[in-house]
């Protein structure tokens, strides 16, 4: 089970060194002189009408420079799009960055406090009085959609966000020529990303209070910091809602303290920073405090379905039907229902499904609104058609993994229209499973799961499979959908004349190692030592346009792409400069270790001129110079992906169910992941391991949860318990590396792969470990509670499996 | 007393905000536990401050806004250990880290390594007081438990100079209350010397986490190594460490038989309180109740009561 | 609201060099660090004192600079990650504890034992004090219980373990 150690495209990350002493700038580390601070008033309460924000008492207190309230922001924007608004009939909530008319879950922004420091800032907030005319909670999908529930939105005629449905060949209704039915009801509980670094933002807008009366039209120049994984999105969303043209906005993004997809939404956050600014006319800097991480970072991930799946006396699956319902917050996020979405294409996973049926619905609840986390959508549908897979094991009385294979989608079958909208683009889908099994076979898995309960343990191990949507485009179908963002990207790539070269990227920084994985393949398409290349991003000015952001697993694909083919142009002109320098035609010469040699002559001493000489021709001693070569030694290219490509894997894990307490651990892990070609397996290793924690926390004991009023319960990391050191396993991860057809670098995104199949893979192991056959696991987290309840009804009954 | 709820365990937010920095206060850092006591009084709403490790997450939360607090760290009398024939005398001021770095200390209490190794984390126990963790009161904290197991008592310093011994037992009043008056300090904890075998077990939802679940048991062998004597503590389990009479009877009865020991366990699904919540049922932890009860007293009672043997702390979860 | 600027003048020593600072009594060591000592390596993750990732070496001894008010520093020594990573050059050996912290952050690179870097100050702290008191070497077991009070939500921990496992290995042979 090799994590490549020896592989020479392991190599040590380049933004390491700033990140171990300590130097490196993240968001919190900045401050402007003159920065004044904000701190949010939130809403205490779910769902209510406000009657009256007083500010009078807080604006008198030591410190303080201006409270903002609705009416400041409704004065001064417009309210916040949404970004994924592409599902026809949407319903549209027309909100601003803070609430106006209602309040509608814990932790709605109220009123805005600005002061000299936080904690003056936090002393005035106290004293900001609001009058809510308390409203009763709708706080789940039943009483959302009871007829006569309380309506959110007011002017919506009932709660529901969005409904999509989606089907292939017959839908549901083959289900009647399955010889073989089995439904089932399934839950996922509230999750959220959780990256150890809260959001953050820094707007400096003083130029606007500056100019004032200036000149007509001037507004001033926006400058914002912000840890956000889409400054483009961002920039254009302030443009529009603050009604600036993009140009006068400069995004700049630090160091990010990890993202996961909390930090691809835009917020409220950044509006209100922004006015503030241009109210104060001072750099304003807002940091979310960890308690409010957990009411104002979107959620993720809560759904109900309600699950069919039908197949013929062979074990063929006929017909899949999944009707999912996401469970929203009060107010839409940036990326409305399109984690919900997303099942009505992924709903099937890796299988051969002829006939398939999908709807997917956003029920509005008074929760924290819903949006990205790592894997968005798939480990929903994931588990809704994994899940379904087991249950249906269980009736044919077959096992799970000889199901699967029976079923999955075969390489002679690639490139594979699933039949919902997605092309399966590439691999080996069954190879991958049967590795997994074999890995861990021959690793002994099965002995130490059987030589554990016939000790009286309960331990067992469970398999599932996972296809992973990366790289998303393309831009011109995406224009067809009612949203406005494409998927293309651009890169920049220049070599000083020091032989130094810079790869501009629109890409965004928060721990994946794009500094060391952009800077690996464009060394590799150019020839040039990696010690050679920087990466530079997280500037709007300077840096080149991705509108989609750094979400979706793009990098690898799509950046990767587009900087491997700017790479290559730079190449062919660092070649025109040496042929001209040596002497020597192009078709002559080799580039390598940022050199470019002569070909292997009968001449002992091989002719070469480095990258520093070239450098130096282009820009500073151009009397070698060809005269088609313009100076300078610059390349430009855009990718815009043909269509998405389609990671895939399987993954095995051992858990352990503690007989006494029900509670389950994981023992082991293991993942085949094919992603195309990998850049750098350590880091490819460490998205896929990092991923599967993040979910082995909200299979197990992570959750965001309220009580029936309405009040969040999860506030702190003594509440929201995410994985420890001592919670995980050690994990092994095998590569295979099919080359999508499409995509020039060759790589597929891996980021999201190791979440999505955690949560099914998880169940089935607990399932295998204790008595009762396949299928019964229908909602994550898992409660010890009910896994005890289990073991000792088994143990009453002598119930063997 | 202290009132205050903990950070954690679903404690909702004051109304309106989400704060992270404390409210102001005036700070005062006294030599001598006659001073510390002297400021408190003369203050409006004043708090000892001992390690900080709760009340400092509390205060940033301004779940605590004392007008003023009285740094016990400066107080060098508070804290240290020191050894008689009948007595350890614990100050109150003595960090966690520092109990188990006393070796006559973990002689005394078998248990102590793996106990304290579940109070908080390697950061918060350098700064972390046993006499903190003692008024905090949380029911769910370990060492209050292990000083209700091995029957220590603590003295209490008044301000009018007048010092008082209570025993443990007397000393929680309920959830995160105690029964110290706001003109008195903890001074120092006294465990009796004795020889112990103990058993500790706690039941966590996490691999570190608090305890919802937990259980000491200490006994005491006489020199045939016949059980002498027998105190069983459970906590997280109610509003406060609580000494379980009834199981000791019942294992006492069977002169401390293995076999004896589950049936004993299992009286104390009966004895316990815990909360109910969605998550986590009150009918759960009573039947975690007996789990770490029984796996306490397997602890603490050796399978032969005749050897001689030291029994092994059971730190698994 | 009615002790509003109640501060104080703090004389402590700060990876290796004596320093005064004016502190309000409400801000926390880690505030004070951050913000007054320019200091920003010591990451606050959630200034609950839950993460870890504040961690700092006060008196020879790890602890949360966010469950301390900067005004109890009086007379200390606290070294930061910033002084702790950085060694003197010149041979003189350093006054710096937790010698080997420098070769752990070495392993954390050789092994992917971090990626956003957030709570990597913490978590070299942390580890590093961990092996320091272990002469016998740690196993895996130890050094998972050990971090018990450090969060990493990038990594999955793997490297972080195993970086900790190599640095304070008494295995000479440990392959690099």
């Amino acid at each position: 089970m090799s994590t490549h150690s020896d592989d020479p495209r392991r190599i040590p990350r380049a933004e390491d060194d700033g990140l171990l002493d300590g130097s490196r700038t993240f968001i919190d580390d900045l401050e402007p002189r003159g920065t004044l601070h904000l701190a949010m008033v939130r809403s205490p309460v779910a769902h209510a009408r406000i009657l009256s924000v007083d500010t009078a008492d807080a604006l008198s207190m030591p410190g303080v420079h201006a409270v903002l309230t609705g009416d400041d922001i409704a004065r001064h924007s417009a309210p916040t799009p949404i970004g994924w608004n592409h599902i026809p009939g949407q319903r549209q909530s027309g909100s601003l960055a803070m609430a106006t008319d209602k309040a509608r879950y814990v932790g709605h922004i109220i009123a805005a406090v600005v002061a000299d420091d936080r904690a003056a800032a936090e002393d005035a907030a106290e004293a900001v009085d609001i009058g809510y005319d308390v409203l009763p909670a709708v706080m789940n999908i039943d009483q959302a959609r009871k007829a006569d529930a309380p309506l959110i939105h007011d002017s919506w005629p009932d709660n529901v966000l969005a409904i999509e449905e989606h089907s292939s060949g017959e839908g549901r209704d083959a289900l009647r020529s399955a010889s073989a039915v089995v439904d089932l009801d399934l839950r996922i509980g509230r999750a959220f990303g959780c990256p150890l670094e809260t959001r953050g933002v820094i707007a400096d807008w003083g130029l606007a209070s500056k100019r004032a009366g200036q000149r007509s039209g001037s507004v001033g120049r926006l400058v914002v910091d912000l840890n956000s994984q889409s400054p483009n999105r961002v920039r254009e969303m302030l443009a529009e809602v603050l009604d600036i043209s993009i140009s006068d906005i400069l995004i700049r993004v630090p160091a990010i303290g990890g993202g996961f997809g909390s930090k691809a939404n835009y917020y409220g956050e950044e509006i209100i920073t922004a006015i503030a600014s241009k109210v104060c006319g001072r750099p304003i800097k807002y940091i979310e405090d960890r308690s409010e991480s957990f009411v104002a970072t979107s959620h993720a991930r809560e759904a109900q379905m309600s699950v069919s799946i039908g197949a013929d006396d062979n074990g063929t699956v006929i017909a899949f039907r999944n009707d999912v319902v996401g469970v929203m917050g009060g107010e839409v996020s940036s990326v409305g229902m399109g984690p919900v979405w997303v099942s009505t294409r992924a709903g099937i996973g890796s299988y051969v499904v002829p006939h398939a049926d999908i709807t997917t619905t956003g029920v509005m609840t008074n929760r924290t609104p819903f949006g990205s986390f790592r894997g968005w959508g798939s480990p929903i549908a994931n588990f809704g058609i994994e899940r379904a897979i087991d249950a249906l094991a269980e009736e044919l009385a077959v096992d799970p993994v000889e199901l699967r294979l029976q079923n999955m989608v075969r390489p002679e079958q690639m490139p594979f229209p699933n039949g919902l909208g997605w092309r399966l683009d590439s691999g080996d889908y069954p190879e991958a499973l049967r590795r997994a099994r074999a890995s861990v076979t021959e690793a002994g898995w099965f002995e130490e799961a059987e030589a554990a309960r016939a000790d009286g343990r309960f331990v067992g191990v469970g398999f599932a499979n996972f296809v992973e949507a990366t790289g998303v485009g393309n831009s011109r179908k995406m224009g067809a959908l009612p949203m406005e963002q494409g998927g293309f990207d651009e890169a920049v790539v220049r070599m000083d004349s020091t032989g130094t070269v810079q790869v501009f990227t629109g890409q965004t920084a928060m721990g994946q190692g794009i500094e060391t994985t952009l800077a690996q393949v464009c060394a590799r398409a150019l020839g040039a030592s990696i010690d050679d290349v920087r990466v530079l991003f997280g500037d709007t000015d300077s840096c080149p346009y991705t509108g989609y952001g750094t979400g979706g697993c793009r990098t690898a694909p799509v950046a990767g792409s587009s900087v491997m083919l700017a790479s290559q142009d730079l190449r062919n002109q660092v070649l025109d400069v040496a042929s001209s320098l040596l002497d020597v035609p192009a078709t002559q010469l080799t580039v390598a270790d940022s050199k470019v040699s002569v070909n292997a002559s009968s001449d002992s001493e091989a002719k070469s001129v480095s990258f520093a000489d070239i450098g130096m021709a282009a820009y500073r001693k151009l009397n070698h110079l060809p005269e088609h070569h313009s100076p300078t030694l610059h390349a430009r290219a855009v990718w815009d992906p043909i269509d998405r490509t389609i990671g895939y894997g399987s993954i095995v894990v051992m858990v352990d169910v503690c007989a006494d307490t029900g509670i389950a651990k994981v023992l082991r892990f293991h993942a085949v992941d094919d992603c195309g070609y990998v850049v750098n397996p350590a880091i490819v290793d460490g998205q896929v391991m990092g991923a599967f924690v993040q979910v082995l926390g909200s299979s197990l004991m992570e959750e965001m949860r309220y009580d029936d009023g309405g009040n969040p319960v999860t506030t702190s990391f003594k509440d929201y318990l995410v994985p420890l050191a001592a919670d995980v396993p050690t994990m092994s991860i095998d590569h295979m590396e099919t080359l999508p057809p499409d995509v020039p670098s060759g790589s597929k995104g891996v980021g999201e792969a190791g979440t999505i199949a955690a949560m099914s893979a998880i169940a089935q192991a607990v399932e295998n470990a204790l008595p009762g056959g396949y299928g019964w696991i229908r909602s994550l987290p898992l409660r010890p509670e009910q896994l005890l309840a289990r073991i000792n009804r088994a143990a009453n009954s002598e119930v063997t499996r | 007393m202290t009132p205050c709820g903990p950070v954690g365990y679903g404690q909702t937010l004051p109304p309106n905000l989400q704060p992270v920095k404390p409210a102001a206060f005036k700070y005062h850092r006294p030599g001598s536990v006659a001073e510390a006591l002297a400021m408190k009084a003369a203050a409006e709403d004043a708090r000892f401050l001992a390690g900080g490790q709760s009340l400092v997450p509390m205060m940033s939360l301004r779940l605590a806004a004392p007008s003023d607090l009285i740094d016990l760290n400066t107080v060098e009398e508070l804290a240290g250990i020191s050894h008689s024939a009948s007595h350890v005398r614990i100050g109150a001021m003595t960090r966690q880290v520092d109990l188990v770095n006393d070796e006559a200390l973990r002689r005394q209490i078998p248990a102590l390594n793996a106990i304290v190794d579940s109070v908080g984390h390697p950061g918060t126990r350098t700064r972390g007081t046993i006499g903190g963790s003692l008024c905090h009161a949380d029911p769910s904290a370990e060492l209050p438990a292990l000083l209700l197991a091995v029957d220590a008592e603590v003295v209490i310093a008044s301000s009018d100079g007048q010092t008082r011994t209570v025993p443990v037992r007397d000393f929680f009043g309920g959830y995160f209350e105690t029964t110290i008056g706001p003109n008195e300090v903890l001074t120092e904890i006294r465990v009796p010397v004795a020889s112990r075998r103990m058993g500790f077990h706690e039941v966590t939802l996490r691999s570190d986490e608090f305890a919802i679940a937990g259980a000491i048991a200490s006994a005491h062998l006489d020199t045939s190594g016949t059980l002498d004597s027998l105190r069983v503590v459970a906590f997280a389990l109610s509003d406060r460490p609580q000494r379980l009479p009834e199981v000791e009877t019942s294992v006492m009865n069977a002169a401390g038989h293995p076999d004896s020991l589950r049936a004993a366990a299992q009286l104390t699904e009966q004895l316990v309180s815990p909360t109910d919540e969605p998550h986590l049922s009150a009918n759960y932890r009573r039947q975690l109740s007996v789990v770490v009860v029984r796996r306490a007293l397997e602890g603490a009672l050796p399978t032969t009561l005749t050897t001689t043997e030291p029994a092994t702390t059971d730190e698994s979860r | 609201m009615n002790n509003r600027a109640d501060t104080h003048r703090v004389a402590l020593t700060v990876n290796g060099r004596p320093i005064e600072v004016n502190v309000e009594t409400r801000k926390t060591l880690a505030d004070a660090l951050r913000e007054q000592c320019g200091l920003t390596g010591t990451k606050l993750g959630c200034e609950q004192g839950s993460c870890g990732a504040c961690t700092v070496i006060h008196d020879g001894q790890q602890i949360r600079s966010c469950l301390m008010f900067a005004v109890q520093a009086e007379g200390a020594d606290v070294w930061t990650i910033e002084g702790l990573s950085h060694r003197a050059d010149d041979g003189q050996p350093s006054e710096a504890p937790l010698p080997k912290l420098p070769e752990l952050a070495c392993a954390f690179k050789r092994n992917h034992g971090l990626q956003c870097g957030f709570c990597t100050p913490g978590m070299l702290i942390a580890g590093a004090a961990l092996g320091h008191g272990a002469e016998n070497g740690l196993d895996d077991e130890q050094i998972r219980d050990g971090l018990s009070g450090n969060i990493c939500r990038c990594t999955g921990y793997q490297g972080i373990v195993q970086s900790i496992a190599e640095t304070f290995s008494t295995d000479t042979e440990v392959d690099r």
